[in-house]
Order: structure tokens, then sequence, then C-alpha cells
């Protein structure tokens, strides 16, 4: 076989690598379509899978409503107008660097009675925490504070 | 452009010709056949694994929680992702097949005699780092087959006489596969067997450049033909072949995941991969101390085998006792291969 035919050969097949390469793209793209893969969902694996203790705590605080204030994964962010923690209900994805496990209880069952307000001469903080000393078993309360700990971002654990 | 030229030449102080010359290195004619691109072909399936594998790796978790998971992600909601993990597959699987009619190319040509024995071995442990690639690359999926896999071809490890032990310790990170065997696979997959791949390969090239590529026993011919283009092109329409066959083949056949690993539930059957079925049958028919010793002496022999031949080639000069040696391991390999494919 010449070289002029050889070049010729590899003109063509780089031709044909092209085809496939746009055919394989569009494969892909009508396969999104069909199954509904929404936009951007690669972006990251599925988030870890919660041992059972974890789950449970999650699940607590979801149905108590911890959800509604502090926000999805303890994130805070909901607005509470005149409150000393920055008129924000705090987050709790750090509870475990600023609590021990008996003051997180203590916390949990007695809420915050009255909210300090920033402006001692404004008006009432709209939010405040409730206490949920009967409504919770020690084994809800130590799930949901598992679930609480865990909320540390990864990556901010001490040591090697 | 010539100004361009130019200003890479006056930074760049070597003699052209002599690069011109390198690259127009003269090869036998017989190197004009297509066989004789397959020692080219490894060199460039590793390439193309380089290149997948990276990608891989920007969605690829290495820890037991999210491995599977990961992996799932990349099969099917990673754009592209199915295609390249089929290319990473499918490429993995043919550089075996090309590395092993490569040495069987050299094996019946006798390329590896004198001077040529130590590339010979090189040869050798590349093939054994293409077969450690695909091993730990195969764990990594970490689904119930590539746990179990895992779990039994790290067992073996430990028959093996002195080093067995803390071998399998150094693999595993423990006596058992734990959360450490996962990231040390990885750590092998992606960091050590690339790195001694990458420097082997340049070693095998650079001796085949230094000794010229070994003319075919009883061939008259000496005329020669350039590397550039000649050869360069060949190599070329091969890669490019191997890269739209592997493409085509994806389309029409994406890679899957199976159910994800249970370490506590072992399957009912559980095979390696097509690769290590003749080592499998061997490992079956005989007892696990037995069929240890087989699988070092067949490597050790294999190592040694420009040095046998030329010690039964002073035993019995005219009987070509190398023809019937490698006939018997070849069809002995293609046996055991086929009776467990066909048995299991």
């Amino acid at each position: 076989m010449s070289v002029i035919t050889q070049k010729f050969l590899v003109g063509i097949m780089g031709l044909v690598l092209l085809g496939s390469i746009i055919a394989t793209g569009y494969l892909d793209f009508q396969r999104r379509k069909k199954e509904n893969v929404p936009h951007g969902s690669e972006a990251s694996a599925p988030a870890l899978p919660l041992s059972p203790e974890l789950q449970s705590g999650l699940k607590i605080y979801e149905e108590f409503s911890c959800l509604a204030c502090h926000g999805p994964g303890g994130k805070g962010g909901v607005h509470n107008f005149n409150s000393q923690s920055g008129q924000e209900v705090p987050p709790l994805n750090h509870v475990a660097d600023g609590y021990t496990k008996p003051e997180l209880i203590a916390k949990i069952q007695t809420g915050v009675p009255v909210e300090p307000k920033l402006d001692p001469n404004g008006p009432e903080p709209p939010l405040r925490m409730p206490g949920f000393k009967d409504m919770l078993s020690d084994a809800q309360l130590n799930d949901l504070i598992a679930y609480l700990i865990s909320l540390k971002p990864k990556g901010e654990e001490s040591g090697f | 452009m010539r100004r361009l030229t130019r200003w890479f030449e006056e930074r760049i102080p070597v003699d052209h010709e002599v690069l011109r010359k390198a690259a127009r290195e003269p090869l036998p004619v017989h190197m004009k056949t297509w066989i004789s691109c397959l020692g080219g072909t490894p060199a460039m399936l590793f390439c193309i694994l380089a290149v997948t594998g990276i990608l891989l790796t920007f969605y690829y978790v290495p820890s037991p929680a999210q491995a599977y998971a990961s992996v799932s992600n990349i099969t099917f909601k990673v754009r592209m992702g199915w295609l390249i993990r089929g290319i990473h597959q499918g490429a993995a699987q043919l550089m075996i097949v090309t590395v092993l009619l490569h040495m069987i190319r050299v094996f019946f040509t006798r390329a590896y005699r004198k001077p040529r024995e130590l590339n010979w071995m090189l040869g050798v442990a590349l093939f054994l780092i293409t077969l450690t690639f695909a091993f730990t690359g195969y764990s990594l999926i970490y689904d119930q087959l590539s746990y179990w896999a895992t779990t039994i071809g790290t067992n073996m490890i430990a028959a093996v006489p002195l080093i067995g032990q803390p071998l399998l310790y150094l693999l595993r990170g423990g006596p058992d596969v734990n959360p450490n065997t996962l990231s040390r696979f990885y750590d092998f997959h992606i960091g050590v067997l690339p790195t001694m791949m990458t420097l082997l390969i340049v070693a095998h090239l650079a001796l085949v450049r230094l000794h010229g590529v070994a003319p075919l026993p009883e061939d008259p011919r000496r005329e020669t033909y350039p590397f550039f283009p000649d050869h360069m092109l060949r190599e070329t329409i091969v890669g490019l072949l191997l890269l739209i066959a592997l493409i085509n083949f994806v389309m029409f056949f994406p890679p899957t995941v199976g159910a994800p690993a249970t370490p506590g539930n072992t399957p009912g059957h559980i095979r390696p991969e097509w690769y290590f079925f003749p080592t499998y049958r061997w490992l079956k028919l005989t007892s696990l101390p037995v069929g240890i010793w087989g699988g070092i002496l067949f490597v050790v022999g294999l190592f040694l085998w420009p040095f046998i031949d030329a010690v039964l080639e002073r035993i019995a000069p005219r009987r070509n006792l190398w023809v019937i040696v490698g006939s018997a391991f070849f069809l002995m390999t293609i046996v055991f291969m086929l009776w467990e494919a066909i048995v299991g």
C-alpha cells in the first residue's frame, strides 16, 4: 500500500471517527431526553446513604419541623427579624463544634423561650425555638443529635 | 510561521538532522505486514485508556459507600459517561488481546534472542502490569461480582510462598477486604501502575530503537523502509480503526452495572474476567499450593524464556524445541480458557 493511499485512508478514518463521535453525542442527547435526566444532575454522585440511626434522625428533623426554620441539612438561612443571631435562625451544621451532647439535649428539651433581641427597643423576633421535652423519647433524641452532629461539612474534620 | 519555527529552534538547540534521521529509522521490509503493527497498538490503547481514565476520575468516588453509586452515576447520568466508561472497558480488554498477540508474534519469530533478551523481559513485565491494571480496575466498580472477584483474587495472593501474607496485607490494607482496600486499589490503578507502565514502555521502545527491529529468521530480504511516514501511517490507521470500532461497539452495547456489593452475601456463581479463565481453570484442576507454584514457575519461565531457549538449542540443536514448548503452552492456554468459558 503506497504512502498516498495510507494518507487517504487516515483522512477517511478521521471522518468516520468524527461521524461516530457525533452519532454518540446525538444518541446521548436522545437518551437523556427520553429518560428525562435533569440538566446538571451529573454534577455530583448521589448523596451518601445514611446509616439507620442517621436516617431516623433525619426523619425526626423533618417531622418535628426543625427543617422549616433551620433549613435543609441544617444550613439555616430563614429570616428572623431583630434576633441576635444575625436576624436569622441559626444554622445547625456546626453544632458539633459548639455543644456537648448533654448541652444539645438540654437545648432541644427546653428550646429558647425568649429569643434575645438585637435592638432592645425593637419588636420581638417572630420565631423562637419551642421545647421538645415531652415530645421526643430518649432514643429519638439520640438519633436526632447523631444526625445534627453528622451535618458538619465534610473536609472540616480535625486531624489528618 | 517561519519566525515562530526559528524562535523554537533557537531555544531548543537540537540538531534537526538527527531528529529527522531518528524519525526515518529504516525498518526491515517484513514489518510491512499488518500483524507487525501489534507492537505499537498496545501503546496507542494505553493512551486511550489514560485519557478516558482521567475523565472517569472526574466523577468516580473511591469509597465503599459511594463507589458503586458513582459508577452508576457515570453510566446513567453523566453526559457521555457511558461512552467514556465503555471505551475504557473495551480498550482495556483489547489491550490484553493485543499484548498477547504481540507476545505470540515475538515468540514465534524468536525475536527475543540475543541481544534482545532484556527487552523480552521488559515485555513480560508490561504484560503482567496490564493484567494487574485489569484486576485493580475491575475491582473499582464495586458491584457484587467485582467485590467478590477482588476478595477471591486477593485470597490467592496469601498462598504465595514467603511474601504472600505481607503482600496481601499491603494490597488490602488489613487482613480482610475493607474500606482501605478500595483506596489502595484505586491508588495502584491510577498512580503506581500508570507510572510503572509509562517508564517500562519508554525503556521497551528505547531498546527496540537501539537494537533495531529483529530480522525474521530465514528471511533473505534486506530491503528497508522508513518508520516515518510509512510505518507511522500504518500504526495511525490501526489506532483509528480500533477507536472507531470501540465507539461503535459501545454505541450498540453500552456498559451496565450489576447489583451493588454486599460484603456479607456471597453470590452463587463467582467467575473472574475472561483473561483470568486459564489461571482459574488451572487452579480448579490442582490444589492451591500446586496451582500457585505452577503459576510462579510459569511466570519465571516466561521471564527467562530467552535463556531457556538458548539452553534447549544447545541440548537439541535441530529439534526446534522452542516451537514444541511454545505451541504446547499456547494450546493449553486456549483449551483452559475455552474449558472455563463453556463449562464454567
